[in-house]
């Protein structure tokens, strides 16, 4: 504890860091402290590669992650190997093992080295990505070419040349785990007089004044912190003079302004921004003190809306109490608060539901909708975060989540509702859903035995000589997705070892963890084990499985480093009990058969 | 006189980049001091042009290699 409180107060300190002697002063003191981390910090490895001098951004990234709840291992590529080490399978970097890539550019160096024209730059970033995609499972960040000093006009051609290496890169790689950062607006805001110095270019290699080391070096943590941690999962927004000017209980349907031309473009404005982060994978719910039916009216007839009604997962439209209605929302979406957004125009709202819920961020709205937009990006709550084609489906997924409930509600019992989902669980090797497998391990944190954070090779290792199962569970509402993964090792020759199992908390409550557990009880006999052995290892997050083994039959073995350990023999009837109305299928790339 | 002058204003500079009990004389260099490396040394120079309100050229920046060194520079650059 007296770790994390020293942490706190370094992190303070660095927070403000305004030069580059404050910035060393901080890392420093962290290093005296023993670079620690966060309690069940996510841990990457980051790869830092550049075509400048990237040794103070290298000094500052460990302390700068952990402020952000990220440790981090870092390698730092020599000055201006990046093609290089990118270029050789063989290299240090590949070494390394990196989860994440940095690439940090600098137009100083390329408009002058022999890469001089947009054509050139861009194919010689995308071959060098192209070879880390396939030699890692890395992520890669590639920051694009900055302006240059003397960009004045557009007269020399070099802000032409600019956007042209930005176009074809992402052109080129758009399909690829790579994210773009583009350093316009970080160099704006800083000001282009503190920016720039050459001098430093020149002595250094560094292509921005070192003071400005603690503003690159946010920007870029930022973006890493962006692609661990899911920071906004959930934006529940109020209607009335929010989505939309005026009150439709007030105004009608047809009162309300939502005019391109004059100030309804503020809320359409809101509108837009909302559906860019549903369609990075955000959640969108309604909480309003409305009359549904007048609601409705709205989204029938306006077509002027950008976000339609099934944009929203779910909507509480009464006249109750917005924290009862965000209580709900949580509730139905099988949502816990941590990521969730608050966004209503009345602070007596807000303040209220500040009250219920501290955790839930409640930024303020201005009075004047002009202004909102740009307050709310100004919050960094929403800062990019990578979606995976999963993420860009669960907006729909949480809607048919939801209408699940409601069936529950009329069902009756829960045995009855449960044998009336009609529920399908397609199993298949880890390895046909990688991208997904590596996510939800990052991601997952209530339902997970043993919150290992592996990337791929070292998932990889483990099912080498043991196997790696996805399940993707269907119901008669639709397609939940891949909803848990379990990686089990091979012990000794009688013993096989679940490593790893993590399962969405969207899908609890319906036995599909029995129906999981099956599964791997087959799949050990298949092995050849006789014992199947299941750990425990407890975290701030995971109390929620506490007493999963015990449930599901297994006997308490011993407690080793921290872990609790659990046994059930295979030939137990309890390990191929099953659950009798969620079918298990199994399903390869090529064809499906009932096992 | 001013050179002393000098001294007393680049140590506390000194001190905070590079060591705390570092005590600043005419021949101290780069090599005497563990942490004074190429970045440590852009760190200085940073400082002392904040601090001192001056700005060194490019080639001043890399010929800074000895206190005396950068003592000389600055008086000629009028600070005192």
């Amino acid at each position: 504890m007296g770790k994390s409180r020293e942490l706190d107060a370094i992190s303070t300190r660095y927070a403000s860091a305004g030069s580059l002697q404050q910035l060393f002063s901080c890392v420093r003191d962290y290093e005296a402290a023993g670079s620690p981390t966060p309690t069940d910090a996510p841990r990457i490895r980051l790869a830092l590669a550049g075509n400048y001098s990237t040794q103070m951004l290298a000094k500052g990234f460990p302390l700068a992650l952990a402020a952000r709840g990220i440790a981090a291992d870092l390698y730092e590529s020599p000055y201006n190997q990046w093609r290089i080490e990118l270029l050789d399978p063989a290299s240090a970097l590949y070494g390394f093992k990196p989860t994440h890539i940095l690439l940090a550019f600098t137009s100083v160096e390329f408009a002058f080295a022999s890469l001089r024209n947009a054509e050139a730059v861009a194919a010689a970033i995308t071959g060098a990505v192209e070879a880390a995609c396939k030699a890692t499972d890395a992520h890669i960040v590639v920051t694009l070419p900055e302006p240059l000093a003397d960009e004045i006009s557009d007269s020399n051609g070099a802000y032409a040349w600019r956007r042209e290496v930005g176009d074809k890169l992402r052109a080129a790689l758009a399909s690829k785990r790579v994210s773009f950062l583009d350093p316009d607006p970080l160099i704006r805001a800083c000001g282009a007089k503190a920016w720039f110095d050459d001098r430093f270019y020149d002595s250094a290699k560094l292509p921005f004044h070192p003071d400005r080391t603690p503003a690159m070096l946010g920007w870029l943590a930022d973006a890493i912190a962006g692609l661990v941690i899911q920071r906004c999962k959930l934006v529940v927004v109020d209607l009335d003079d929010t989505l939309w000017g005026g009150r439709v209980g007030d105004d009608g349907f047809e009162g309300l302004d939502l005019d391109p031309a004059g100030k309804g473009r503020h809320f359409l404005r809101l509108q837009a921004f909302l559906k860019s982060l549903q369609e990075k994978g955000v959640i969108l719910a309604i909480a309003s003190k409305n009359n549904p039916r007048l609601v409705e009216e709205v989204f029938a007839n306006r077509p002027e809306m950008i976000l339609r009604r099934e944009d929203f997962a779910a909507a509480e439209i009464h006249w109750e109490p917005k924290s009862a209605s965000l209580a709900r929302i949580l509730d139905r979406l099988k949502l816990s608060t941590a990521g969730v957004v608050f966004l209503d125009d009345n602070p007596v709202e807000r303040a209220e539901v500040s009250r219920r819920f501290p955790d839930i961020a409640v930024p303020e709205l201005a009075d004047d909708p002009a202004q909102r937009v740009p307050m709310l990006i100004a919050t960094g709550l929403f800062d990019r975060r990578v979606a995976t084609r999963e993420s860009g489906a669960r907006n729909r997924m949480y809607a048919e989540n939801a209408e699940r409930d409601s069936a529950l509600q009329a069902a009756g019992s829960l045995e009855e509702f449960l044998r009336q989902l009609d529920m399908v669980l397609e199993t298949c090797a880890i390895d046909e859903a990688r991208e997904r497998a590596l996510e939800l391990i990052q991601k997952t944190n209530q339902f997970n035995l043993t919150t290992r954070r592996y990337n791929w090779s070292e998932l990889a290792a483990i099912v080498r000589e043991g196997f790696g199962r996805c399940y993707r569970l269907k119901d008669k509402f639709g397609d939940n997705g891949i909803i848990s993964i379990a990686a089990v090792s091979r012990a000794s020759a009688s013993d096989a070892s679940i490593d790893l199992w993590l399962m969405s908390c969207r899908v609890l409550g319906r036995k599909v963890e029995d129906a999981i557990m099956a599964d791997l009880a087959a799949c050990a006999r298949a092995l050849g084990a006789r014992r199947l052995i299941g750990e425990y290892i407890p975290t701030a997050k995971n109390e929620l499985v506490s007493e999963l083994y015990p449930r599901l039959g297994f006997t308490r073995l011993d407690d080793r480093d921290g872990a609790v350990r659990y046994i059930l023999p295979l030939d137990d009837p309890r390990a191929s009990a099953g659950v009798e109305f969620i079918r298990t299928v199994h399903r390869t790339a090529h064809a499906t058969e009932v096992a | 006189m001013s050179k002393t002058t000098i001294l007393r204003k680049l140590e506390p500079i000194f001190r905070g980049v590079l060591d705390p009990d570092l005590v600043l004389t005419d021949d101290l260099d780069a090599s005497q001091v563990p942490l004074w490396d190429s970045i440590h040394h852009i760190v200085l120079v940073v400082e002392i042009e904040t601090k001192l309100g001056v700005t060194l050229s490019t080639d001043e920046m890399a010929q800074l290699n000895s206190v005396g060194e950068l003592v000389a520079l600055l008086e000629n650059k009028g600070v005192s």
